[in-house]
């Protein structure tokens, strides 16, 4: 990819030529544009995100996307969420950019087809502009089938897995597993239709940036 | 001669003379106008029949004004005056009217008048319309008595009189026809041209319905629970289409023996009346039911039944794609509410409140379904976490290995409304290099908590 595009991509959501990938989202970190194929976050497809514990980055990785893709006035669809493992925090996803009114959480029962059969909703429904899920095992049958809704649909799909599910395959346009390594998150590129596979260091934007927290004005 | 014909002064011909009914505060007040319709066929049918025809008439008539009266058993009566504006004018009600009565297939005889006895009379007679009151008598006079709807024995009575029309009526005295025909009878001919007010009954429509099948043999089985299911809803749909009304809400409940109810209810997005969107909806919880036991009886109760919304074109249609993407929206939110339960699927809202817990707070589908609220004044002003706990876990001792990124930030108040907080936050990282919020609470015994992740 040239320069010119890559700086595009930060702005403006760009159809892309090659075949199987179609429109994408500018992640919103250049040096990760530069790694996708397209230069951001496949749109209609399904993305993995593997990774064994939280707190190092990984909705940080996502937000800058998911913000812009929320302020798009064009239709009011919703950003699913289903079974996060935490609440989410308001006063961040502000902060973010996120407009909260578009985000949808939604707790299935424990039961891992009901989580399935949500997401499924989600994405078949034509009413999502993006669904994150987070979830432990599937076959490929069911992911399959989420590839296919989510191309049908353009809908930006991620689903969160912890890392020992990589044994399983699965039919992901991209995966991606995340750890943290010298205070910076390791994103290995394991995955992506229509690029090479690749490692990159990003340094998420996080609280350390201030280092001298200091008294609170309360 | 009294009540409400006191102030009018009869001489010699009694009604000929009386003058309007006082119009107080004239000119402020929109004109009244009434728009009756007649609808001979209803006559014939059998009262039962013809009054629940005419109140789907009338229900279907809600929508062009709130004043919708039935008189059994073949006219109707709406007050039209606060509507002429809305609508664009009494040939577009008329219109709308005309359209809705076509559509159950009956001949009907409209008529505008000031006076919802006169509009009666006239469309009874197969009158033009009578727009105004200044000559509203000499439009009435020469209509046959029977229009009227008085009781056999008083029409017969006129009759013998040689009392044939409703001008004749109004050539007779007063005093003489009230006391030979009744007061009644004077007072309808008042209402008729206006001298009397008539206060009417707005026609409203039966509050909730309910319906019970038992099944051919009890099971548990899904696929003759829903078979059971369908053939309630038919029931339910087929009742509310005669009312032109719509659900909001209702509840299922599939009887045992030797075991208590299992119920669940629904609340829909949007009200409802067609068949195939509530069987998806009820269809999709009850593939989530763990039956306690095989059902012998299912019964389903609705909530207050709404007045059908009628839309350009249905919301609720099978292909996906013909669907625009906000009424896309609202389905979603609506099956994934139906199936998870009230308390599964919700928004997120922010608020300027410095204490973390009340910060971020859970917003309920109804909110959802509203309007965007507006963009919050004030965005938070320091880096927080995208992750929190549902509520502070107290660190272990394992947990203690932490590097310190950033604090103290001193978090304190709340003491007004009994939610006190006095905390010392700090952003740390763990051995394993996840961020996270921790914070040690100020008063004894200066425990320490993980509160949020940086995630």
């Amino acid at each position: 990819l040239d320069r010119q595009s890559t700086l595009w991509s930060r702005y403006v959501w760009r159809g892309n030529q090659r075949r199987g990938f179609g429109e994408v989202l500018a992640t919103g970190y250049e040096a990760l544009d530069r790694h996708l194929a397209g230069g951001g976050w496949p749109r209609g497809a399904l993305t993995e995100i593997y990774l064994d514990h939280y707190g190092i980055g990984e909705l940080s990785l996502l937000m800058p996307a998911l913000a812009r893709l929320s302020d798009a006035e064009v239709e009011r669809k919703w950003i699913v969420w289903i079974a996060p493992p935490f609440m989410p925090y308001a006063p961040a996803l502000v902060r973010q950019g996120l407009r909260l009114e578009r985000l949808l959480l939604v707790h299935p029962s424990a039961r891992r087809r009901d989580a399935f059969w949500a997401i499924e909703q989600a994405l078949r429904s034509g009413g999502s502009a993006a669904v994150f899920a987070w979830v432990r095992y599937a076959d490929q049958t069911v992911l399959r089938r989420l590839q296919l809704a989510a191309e049908e649909r353009q809908c930006w799909t991620v689903l969160f897995r912890p890392l020992a599910a990589l044994r399983e395959g699965s039919p992901a346009a991209l995966k991606l597993a995340l750890s943290s390594e010298d205070a910076m998150t390791r994103i290995d590129i394991l995955k992506c239709r229509g690029a090479q596979p690749g490692r990159l260091m990003l340094e998420l934007a996080g609280a350390e940036r201030h280092a001298n927290g200091g008294e609170a004005e309360w | 001669m009294n009540g409400a014909l006191a102030d009018s002064t009869p001489r010699g011909g009694a009604h000929d003379a009386a003058p309007a009914a006082p119009a107080a505060g004239a000119g402020s007040r929109p004109r009244a106008v009434w728009l009756a319709a007649h609808l001979p066929e209803l006559r014939a049918r059998a009262p039962q029949e013809s009054s629940a025809q005419l109140a789907v008439i009338a229900a279907a008539a809600l929508e062009l004004t709130p004043l919708v009266s039935p008189e059994p058993p073949a006219d109707l009566l709406l007050e039209v005056g606060g509507s002429l504006k809305l609508f664009g004018g009494l040939a577009a009600i008329r219109a709308a009217l005309a359209e809705k009565i076509a559509r159950q297939g009956l001949r009907f005889h409209l008529c505008a008048a000031p006076t919802p006895r006169a509009a009666l009379w006239l469309a009874r007679a197969a009158q033009a319309d009578a727009p105004d009151g200044d000559r509203l008598a000499d439009r009435l006079a020469p209509l046959p008595l029977p229009v009227t709807g008085w009781p056999a024995g008083i029409l017969e009575l006129l009759g013998d009189m040689g009392v044939r029309t409703v001008g004749d009526c109004l050539r007779l005295p007063r005093d003489g026809f009230a006391r030979r025909i009744g007061r009644d009878c004077l007072l309808e001919l008042d209402r008729a041209l206006g001298r009397a007010d008539q206060p009417r009954d707005a026609f409203s429509l039966p509050g909730k319905l309910g319906f019970q099948f038992d099944l051919p043999s009890e099971s548990i089985v899904l696929d003759s629970i829903v078979a059971a299911v369908d053939v309630l809803l038919e029931r339910l749909v087929a009742a509310l289409r005669e009312r032109q009304a719509q659900i909001a809400e209702f509840e299922l409940l599939a009887h045992h023996e030797r075991h208590p109810p299992t119920g669940s209810a629904w609340r829909l997005v949007e009200p409802a009346d067609e068949l195939a969107r509530l069987k998806t909806l009820i269809r999709d919880r009850l593939e989530r039911i763990a039956w306690p036991a095989p059902v012998v009886r299912l019964s389903l109760a609705t909530g207050e039944l709404r007045l059908k919304q009628f839309r350009a074109a249905s919301l609720f249609v099978d292909d996906p794609n013909a669907v625009d993407p906000t009424v896309a929206a609202r389905c979603l939110l609506e099956r994934l509410a139906a199936s998870c339960g009230a308390g599964g699927v919700h928004g997120l809202a922010f608020a300027a409140d410095h204490r973390p817990e009340r910060a971020s707070r859970q917003v309920g589908q109804d909110a959802l379904a509203g309007a965007a609220p507006p963009l919050p004044e004030r965005a938070p002003a320091r880096d927080r976490p995208l992750w929190m706990l549902h509520v502070p876990r107290p660190l272990r001792e394992a947990e203690r290995r932490l590097m310190f990124l950033s604090g103290p930030e001193r978090i304190a108040g709340g003491w007004w409304d009994g939610a006190d907080v006095n905390r010392d936050y700090y952003v740390v990282r763990t051995t394993r290099g996840d961020r996270l919020w921790i914070y040690r609470d100020r008063a004894a015994p200066r425990q320490w908590y993980l509160h949020g992740l940086f995630g």
